[in-house]
């Protein structure tokens, strides 16, 4: 094999893992989309069969706990990013919601 | 447009106003710095769009600035910096042409560069009887350093990458926050505006343009106008203005966040403390949260950290004062270092709810400059 054949292979692959690099990394994104939005399915389809039990409105307490819920399961509860995934650590504004 | 200069007063007046020439942008007369020639003063501004720098030099001894011909002209920043900076001689003479060449001469050195048409360049905003305030220059400089650096850097929510600036009576307050931690420092500022009516207003500037204003504060008691309109706000220091755009949007109640009370308070020297912190941050600085856990036991602080791979480390400090119940809580190193360095030397306070709650950190004896922290859960 020459150098010249072989140095264009190591470049197309060098083409090929960037694309798959790319392409992983969307990949990731779309994770956590769609981990966003199940969670938001899940709390709403709850949401609905609880109210539609209970005949009425859901009182303040279980909404709380559902909340508090939420935020223990790795998502934002805070009017600044409601329902987005918590990465960094706890949020104050999470936090100040769930003492209040 | 013709005059001359000694070379440090016009490399100082461009280095001023560089910080606020576009980088990345469409328009190429955004990338100069615009020379205005009076019969009586030079003008350097630099304008992005969203930062303003202006500079005023009137003519005296020093400077040696000799006006021959008024005129304007906007020139290539990047090159017309660094051509300035290097010039051989001491003094500098600048000669534009009628087709926007400009003839830069010093020593036995000439440059000749391209210029743009000076009535290309972007009009700065105008403040027409604008609140305004007073502090002086250091305190300016000390509530920024206080804040802005817990000023988030994610455009996610594009006011939390800003610092609020709020006027209240004979008062100035800076918060800045990114969700996981919050500065807060107040000051009292002098009302010089005609009408009283910038009490209780408040304004969000973008953190990054207050950084670069840090670096044009000088380190002294020299009086700093402030001027806000609803879109843009203005620093006045000496013969420098500095504009920048204002962040739209509603800044997030952060009076709420401040836990009103707290459970235990425990008392040491600031150094003592951070000292500690940063020895035990040596152990968790590859993990991503830089975890480091502080125990307060009986009359004792105990500052550790661990690492499954790395190993452990542990370290006592004396306390001053506590008062309230023993616990455990951890945080992200990196976060209360900074906190410390934003605090006054001496004792400090640290004020606690729990291992699940948000914690304090303050001076002693005021609470002027507040510190808040979100811990990191340990599960």
């Amino acid at each position: 094999m020459d150098k010249q054949s072989l140095f264009v292979q190591v470049a197309n692959l060098e083409e090929r893992i960037g694309e798959l690099y790319v392409e992983l990394g969307a990949l990731k994104q779309k994770i956590v989309e769609l981990l966003e939005e199940n969670q938001r399915l899940l709390r709403e389809n709850e949401f609905l069969s609880e109210s539609l039990k209970a005949g009425g409105n859901p009182d303040i307490g279980v909404g709380m706990g559902n909340l508090k819920r939420i935020y223990d399961e790795g998502f934002h509860i805070c009017s600044m990013r409601y329902g987005s995934l918590r990465t960094e650590g706890e949020c104050l504004f999470c936090l100040s919601f769930i003492n209040r | 447009m013709r005059f001359q200069i000694r070379q440090p007063a016009i490399a100082d007046v461009v280095q001023t106003v560089s910080k606020a020439v576009a980088v990345r942008t469409t328009k190429p007369v955004l990338t100069g710095i615009l020379l205005e020639l009076t019969p009586q003063s030079l003008t350097a501004t630099a304008y992005d769009l969203e930062l303003g720098i202006q500079h005023v030099l009137n003519a005296d001894d020093e400077n040696g600035l000799e006006i021959l011909e008024v005129g304007s002209i906007v020139l290539p920043a990047r090159y017309f910096t660094d051509v300035i900076r290097k010039l051989p001689g001491d003094t500098v003479s600048v000669d534009i042409q009628n087709n926007y060449m400009a003839t830069i001469r010093s020593g036995s050195a000439e440059f000749h560069l391209h210029g743009i048409d000076a009535a290309e360049f972007p009009q700065l905003p105008v403040f027409r009887q604008a609140h305004s305030v007073q502090l002086p220059s250091r305190l300016l400089g000390e509530l920024i350093r206080s804040t802005a650096f817990a000023a988030s850097n994610l455009p996610v929510r594009p006011v939390l990458t800003g610092i609020l600036f709020e006027f209240e009576a004979a008062a100035v307050r800076l918060t800045a926050t990114d969700g996981l931690r919050l500065a807060t420092r107040v000051a009292s500022a002098e009302d010089a505006s005609e009408t009283p009516e910038w009490t209780s207003r408040s304004a969000i500037l973008p953190g990054k343009s207050v950084l670069e204003l840090l670096k044009i504060l000088p380190d002294g008691e020299q009086l700093v106008t402030l001027q806000f309109t609803d879109t843009h706000s203005l620093f006045q220091v000496g013969d420098t203005s500095f504009y920048t755009r204002l962040i739209d949007g509603v800044y997030p109640d952060t009076k709420r966040l401040i836990p009103p009370s707290y459970r235990t308070e425990v008392r040491v020297q600031r150094e003592l403390l951070h000292d500690a912190i940063d020895r035990a941050a040596l152990i968790a600085r590859d993990r991503e949260n830089h975890m480091v856990r502080l125990e307060v036991r009986a009359e004792d602080l105990v500052v550790s950290s661990s690492s499954p791979e790395v190993g452990n480390v542990s370290e006592q400090v004396g306390v001053e004062h506590k008062s309230g119940d023993d616990l455990l809580i951890a945080f992200n190193a990196r976060y209360v270092l900074e906190a410390l360095r934003a605090l006054p030397a001496g004792v400090v306070a640290v004020r606690l709810n729990g291992p699940n709650q948000p914690f304090v950190l303050t001076s002693a004896e005021t609470d002027d400059n507040l510190q808040l922290i979100s811990p990191v859960l340990i599960r």
